[in-house]
């Protein structure tokens, strides 16, 4: 029976005490709507009034949305953005529960190098991949020319929209195998094996029954991904913009960029149908997943899922995986390596001419540049770290307790997401200078660790509830009865069993926040600067050495910690 | 011991009445079974006198606590029920070991672990796991899993023990050998027990009472015996054991407390012993179980006792090991009966004992049971 | 399991403590200045209350669009005259500057001392619309050009040139432009090697949209002819990094009224990318300067305003790789300045003096929307 049909609320019944667990449930939910909430009000605020916030006199009024959707340049892009977003959602949830299949429960040679290497393209800034892919995939790139010198022919053309797509796709992809290959781990086998004395193959129990399974992580990479389709803006900036193919993000900042005075207005009003855009596919989502009863693979009796075998399409696929590897992670990876030790990069001439170790010097050689790695470091891991037991105490209030409000939690814990970052580093900042207790942490980098976590709430949401999914309610019932309450049957039994979730989340999350910049542009202040801040800002001046220098730095310090992480839990993370 | 008292118990979820209205009293140290089909509402009282459940009304008492009262506004977190749970799926968790298993209650009740160690010694002796302490639940076959499961419900000296289709994932013979010895345990004990099943095999093995449930109400309460013999209701004869049913009318009222019926698939009238009263012409069901029918072979002229005879003709037998079904027809109806030894010739005399049938008035538009099924 | 965990945890708040007092700290310097502080005779003599004033409040906080190694020796070269004197720099893209003080100011909370940016329209909002411009007069004002000090309080700290920068092994020696109607002249006749190989800024970044105004003020219709032949060719880009990696690459074949912070990669870039002036017309875009009225530091915050525009703090500026424009800098202490790129491209006139336009603002929608359809936005 599933935990929200028994949550059935009675009205006569009166709540005679104030219990602990009310208490920590009221106190998660407030702290969630306000942390989620303090960065929207202002922006929700701004998109009705006709000027700024810091200027008074503003009249209120829908005339920012009316700009909004008569600006014609709007519904040249929403047609693009909507495209964009869905071909990179198809196919980065299709790799990601490929791989995430393959790699984690098939006897592809390799798995575990294999596992690691397909998450290269996250340890990197979409800016720097996008840069990278220049390097390599763009009409004057490395491996076009190669292509075209060798067969003659134009392969292909990076500043499209597919072309883009399968770079974004590449970038996100890693989330779809991240959250699908930690459910993948716990699938009970008996379902498995169910299938196969009926009488199905590999291929036929992996369509029918491991993949249903997989509900849940699908839909919740899908929903993200779409989501971060829809306001990502580097990459459509990068590739997009020279040829004129413009999304939703690049019009916003260049409305942003381009006015007479930033058009807080119009950002605020596009924020604002973002929102809407996005609470439609959440509750369609929801809708989806609404009986996860039917997820539940972790149930009393316990057992270790095992490997398909793959016979003969063993080492074809290897040989697939390979490929997708050498072309989308390690030659791009490759790029930046070369760049981060060269003066300059050019096909035209041999690399070694240039080679120098100056980038790297340049920046060991200022102290805010420093600053900004032990910064994001900081941030990272704690953030990380913080975020994810607060996300993971969301989950068990929305989704395993009778929490009167759990189905607003749902909502809360992905609207950061909808927010391109610079509007949620706006809002954080109006709202550390409006509320005057914030004032002292302002300009800190705890101003920084918060407002990142809270916008990558919604990774590490994804990462855990699915998990959570896969639990059975009877686990909780039998501690129930057996006396423990439930915050008692949370922390003994729920916490300790999402633990492969919780170190997913917190990989994740470390990845995120150590590269995140668009939401720290109006937070940073001398003495609290985080890397990707400081990987634009040498990006701005043109200078690409230091860049992809720097965004080296950030590959090692993730690798570094995601593998200690790795050997100290003793939890993998896809097999 | 306690005794449960559950008064006018009722649950819809939606437009679907799980439980309806439904009354019971579990005595002390009684072991109750709550029998039925899926979706009968069984497990949901079960899950509501554990506190699992938010019940609409009703009134749950265990002793001298009150657990649920809705006329009041109470209702006790599960928490604090103090009951032993064994759920179908047993529910261990997967993290812990046996001992973690078992301790995780009395850690919560501060039990010093010294008391601990005792404790859970005492209890897997009981249940005869004394070796597997350490072992993880996917370690353990499917009847160590169930073993355990009780162990974890007992460990903590529960007020009263709730049971939730535990044998229903085990094999035949195991399920037989759990049986025995879970009515050993219970009675050992002497806990206060609802056991919630729908075979009915099971119900009648293990328990002192047996309340039949169907569509959320409860057909009747009564011993194994009882229901067996007595059934309240053309669902219960159905549901417990196999009866044949025979529709017919009634004919009139005897002295001797007996009722003749004038049978509709045959062109005969039997003659049954009944308390029960009915007017004249009035459409009934009679059922009688088919180890109760006795067959004799027709050929042979001998002469038959007294008592109700009808002609019947053999269609096929199936040997089930303790002996023969048949299926007899009987002018235009089937009965079932069982034989020691096969019957060789195709036409039998059938008797229909007057004393061990039982009579329910018919509705003639609703068919609770119908006629014999094939 | 508990046992690893502790250790964990206990490792974690090692490395966690050790990195705490690593951030945000910046250096401490020494109290005394090392040089001996002589200020010219045109320095007020109460100029020493400033400096004193100085002494008691906190770090000077600034808000540029400028980088680290911009301000390094400058600020190397300010701490020998004022040691006590902490310099916190902020690099911000150009709007946010105006953003963050406009925001932090109307709430009370503390915003920057010092604000650089180059943004003509935005600091005629800042300065003339909204007065926000503290109007402090420097006593350097006698030795820097009118046209360099447009408002009360609004100052000049560099003068910096957008060049032409071209891709020497895509074009041979015969198509390397040294002006824009040059460049519209060999796109036009070699339309296989220059179509869609040409780049430039976006008109939405706010020092484009500048210094294209300029250049159409200074040349009239005869720049609209030049960048609508130019616009069909034109790639724009919104930043000088993707501009520059291309321009190698060879992706690019020219790019126009690209930034001069590229210059100190040029002598790398030997025969790979070359460079010109702009022969009809170099835009020279002005970095502005004020202390805006939140200021806090606000002693802090003259002195290096004044220091900006000394003798030695242009030169500084000029290290850092900015183009200083205070004539008193001699060819050996700075090779380019204003006044030598004059001499080089035969006269001040040959610029397009990149200032604060009034009418820019009003013109501002004609102008971008005539832009975008040469360049097919």
């Amino acid at each position: 029976m599933a935990v929200k049909e028994r949550a059935h609320r009675l009205a006569s019944v009166r709540l005679p005490e104030i219990r602990k667990e009310h208490l920590i449930q009221y106190g998660v939910a407030g702290l969630t709507a306000c942390l989620v909430l303090a960065p929207m009000l202002p922006v929700l605020y701004s998109s009705f009034r006709d000027r700024p916030l810091y200027d008074s006199g503003g009249t209120l009024s829908l005339s920012n949305y009316a700009r909004l959707f008569s600006d014609p340049g709007f519904h040249k892009v929403i047609g693009n953005t909507l495209a964009f977003a869905t071909l990179t959602t198809l196919i980065s949830v299709l790799l990601g529960v490929v791989m995430a299949v393959l790699v984690g429960r098939a006897d592809i040679p390799g798995r575990s190098v294999l596992g690691e290497m397909l998450l290269w393209p996250i340890y990197l800034s979409p800016l720097v991949i996008a840069f990278a892919w220049v390097i390599m995939y763009s009409p004057a790139g490395y491996v076009t020319l190669f292509v075209k010198q060798s067969l003659h022919v134009q392969p292909w053309n990076l500043y499209t929209i597919p072309g883009m797509a399968v770079v974004a796709s590449v970038a996100l992809m890693p989330i779809a195998y991240l959250y699908c290959s930690s459910s993948a781990a716990v699938a009970d086998p008996a379902l498995e094996d169910a299938a196969r004395t009926a009488g199905a193959g590999p291929l036929r129990i992996m369509l029918s029954v491991t993949l249903p399974l997989m509900r849940p992580p699908i839909l919740y990479s899908a929903v993200l991904i779409f989501t971060i389709g829809l306001e990502v803006l580097s990459i459509p900036m990068i590739l997009g913009g020279p040829v004129g193919i413009d999304f939703f993000s690049s019009f916003l900042y260049n409305r942003w960029l381009g006015g007479a005075r930033p058009d807080y207005g119009l950002v605020g009003a596009a924020a604002v149908v973002l929102l809407l855009i996005v609470t439609v596919l959440v509750l369609f989502q929801n809708r989806l997943l609404r009986d996860t009863a039917r997820f539940v693979t972790v149930r009393g009796k316990a057992t270790r899922p095992h490997i398909f075998k793959l016979g003969r399409l063993r080492w074809i696929l290897f040989a697939c995986i390979c490929l997708y590897l050498l072309l989308a992670a390690i030659l791009p990876m490759a790029g930046l390596v070369m760049r981060a030790f060269t003066k300059f990069l050019t096909p035209l001439v041999p690399p070694w001419r240039f080679l120098t170790m100056n980038n790297m010097i340049v920046i060991f050689s200022y102290p805010a540049y420093v600053r900004s790695i032990t910064n994001s470091i900081l941030i990272a891991l704690i953030g990380g770290f913080v975020t994810t037991l607060f996300v993971a105490l969301i989950s068990l209030v929305a989704h395993r307790s009778e929490f009167r409000f759990r189905k607003v939690l749902d909502f809360l814990a992905i609207y950061p997401r909808t927010m391109p970052g610079m509007i949620v580093g706006i809002g954080f900042f109006w709202a550390f200078v409006m509320v005057k207790p914030l004032g002292p942490i302002r300009n800190t980098i705890w101003a920084l660790t918060l407002a990142f976590g809270v916008r990558y709430l919604p990774t590490a949401f994804g990462a855990i509830s699915p998990m959570l999914a896969r639990i059975g309610a009877e686990l909780d019932d039998a501690a129930r009865t057996a006396g423990a309450d439930w915050w008692t049957t949370s922390r003994a039994i729920l916490l300790v069993l999402l633990k492969p979730a919780l170190y997913s989340s917190f990989v994740l999350l470390f990845i995120q926040l150590i590269k995140e910049y668009g939401s720290a542009v109006f937070l940073v202040a001398p003495g609290s600067e985080v890397m990707g801040l400081t990987m634009l800002q040498f990006w701005v001046q043109g200078e690409a050495g230091p860049v992809a220098a720097l965004s080296l730095l950030q590959v090692v310090i993730t690798m570094v910690i995601v593998y200690a992480g790795r050997k100290l839990f003793k939890v993998k993370v896809y097999a | 011991m306690p005794e449960i008292v559950v008064k006018d118990l009722s649950k819809r979820f939606g437009n679907v009445v799980a439980v309806n209205h439904i009354s019971f009293t579990v005595r002390d140290g009684e072991f109750l079974t709550l029998l039925g089909p899926s979706g009968c509402g069984k497990t949901t009282t079960l899950f509501a006198i554990a506190g699992l459940d938010h019940p609409d009304t009703g009134l749950i008492r265990v002793g001298e606590s009150t657990f649920f009262d809705s006329s009041t506004g109470q209702f006790v977190v599960p928490e604090k029920r103090n009951c032993g749970m064994v759920f179908q799926s047993y529910a261990l968790w997967p993290h812990m070991n046996v001992y973690e298993n078992l301790a995780f209650p009395l850690r919560l009740r501060k039990v010093s672990k010294k008391a601990r160690d005792e404790r859970i010694a005492e209890i897997l002796n009981l249940v005869e796991l004394e070796l597997y302490k350490d072992r993880y639940p996917h370690q353990l076959s499917g009847g160590q899993q169930q073993r355990v499961a009780l162990g974890r419900a007992l460990v903590y000296s529960p007020t009263v023990l709730l049971l939730d289709e535990p044998l229903s994932n085990l094999d035949a013979k195991l399920r037989e050998r759990a049986r025995s010895w879970l009515k050993r345990i219970q009675s050992r004990l002497g806990i206060t027990s609802i056991y919630v099943t729908h075979d009915q095999t099971e119900a009648l093995v293990l328990s002192d009472r047996i309340a039949v449930m169907r569509e959320g109400r409860i057909c009747q309460v009564g011993s194994p015996q009882d229901i067996y013999a007595s059934p309240a209701e053309p669902f219960v004869a159905d549901f417990i054991g196999t009866s044949n049913f025979l529709r017919g009318h009634m004919a009139g009222a005897g002295e001797d407390g007996t009722i003749l019926v004038d049978l509709d698939a045959a062109k005969a009238s039997i003659r049954i012993n009944t308390t029960k009263s009915f007017a004249q012409g009035a459409p009934l069901l009679v059922s009688i179980r088919p180890e109760k029918v006795r067959v004799v072979d027709r050929s042979r002229d001998a002469a038959l006792p007294a008592g109700n005879w009808l002609e019947a003709e053999v269609v096929d037998g199936i040997y089930v090991g303790a002996c023969y079904r048949h299926r007899l027809r009987v002018d235009r109806t089937t009965l079932r009966a069982e034989t020691e030894a096969e019957l060789t010739t195709k036409r039998v005399w059938v008797s229909i004992p007057d004393d061990a049938c039982a009579v329910f008035e018919a509705d003639p538009a609703q068919d609770s049971a119908g006629e014999t099924p094939i | 399991m508990r046992r690893s965990l502790i250790y964990v945890v206990s490792a974690m708040t090692i490395v966690l403590l050790s990195l705490i007092p690593l951030a945000g700290c910046s250096p401490t310097t020494p109290a005394e200045p090392t040089k001996s502080v002589a200020y010219p005779d045109y320095y007020p003599a109460e100029y020493e209350e400033i400096v004193e004033g100085s002494r008691t409040e906190g770090p000077l906080l600034v808000y540029s669009v400028m980088a680290e190694s911009n301000w390094k020796p400058v600020i190397d070269a300010f701490h020998e005259l004022y040691p006590w004197i902490e310099v916190q720099t902020l690099d911000l893209g150009g709007s946010e500057v105006f953003e963050r003080y406009y925001a932090e100011n109307a709430s009370g909370a503390q915003t920057t001392d010092l604000m650089i940016t180059a943004d003509p329209t935005g600091w005629i909002e800042f300065v003339k619309n909204r007065g926000e411009a503290m109007d402090y007069e420097s006593p350097e004002n006698s030795k820097v050009p009118d046209w360099s000090m447009p408002y009360p309080g609004l100052y000049t700290v560099t003068t910096d040139p957008m060049l032409i920068l071209y891709n020497e092994q895509v074009l041979p020696e015969d198509l390397r432009p040294a002006g824009i109607g040059e460049l519209a002249e060999m796109a036009m006749a070699n339309p296989d090697i220059f179509a869609g190989k040409v780049t430039t800024y976006d008109i939405v970044i706010p020092f484009a949209f500048a210094i294209n105004w300029a250049f159409v003020r200074d040349n009239g219709e005869e720049a609209w002819g030049l960048l609508e032949t130019l616009g069909p060719m034109t790639l724009p880009e919104q930043s000088g990094g993707t501009q520059l990696e291309k321009l190698t690459s060879g992706e690019y074949a020219v790019g126009y009224f690209v930034s001069s912070g590229v210059f100190p990669k040029l002598p790398d870039l030997e025969g790979i990318v070359g460079w010109s002036y702009i022969e009809d017309g170099t835009p020279v875009y002005l970095r502005g300067m004020a202390i805006p009225k939140g200021s806090t530091n606000i002693n802090s915050a003259k002195l290096m305003l004044d220091f900006s525009l000394s003798h030695d703090g242009q030169l500084a500026w000029g290290q850092g790789g900015l183009t200083p424009y205070r004539s008193d800098l001699t060819a050996e202490e700075c090779p380019r300045t204003f006044q030598s790129i004059a001499q080089e491209i035969g006269g001040e006139d040959k610029m397009v003096l990149v200032n604060y336009d009034e009418n820019a603002a009003a013109g501002r929608d004609a102008f971008i929307q005539r832009w975008n359809e040469a360049f097919n936005r």
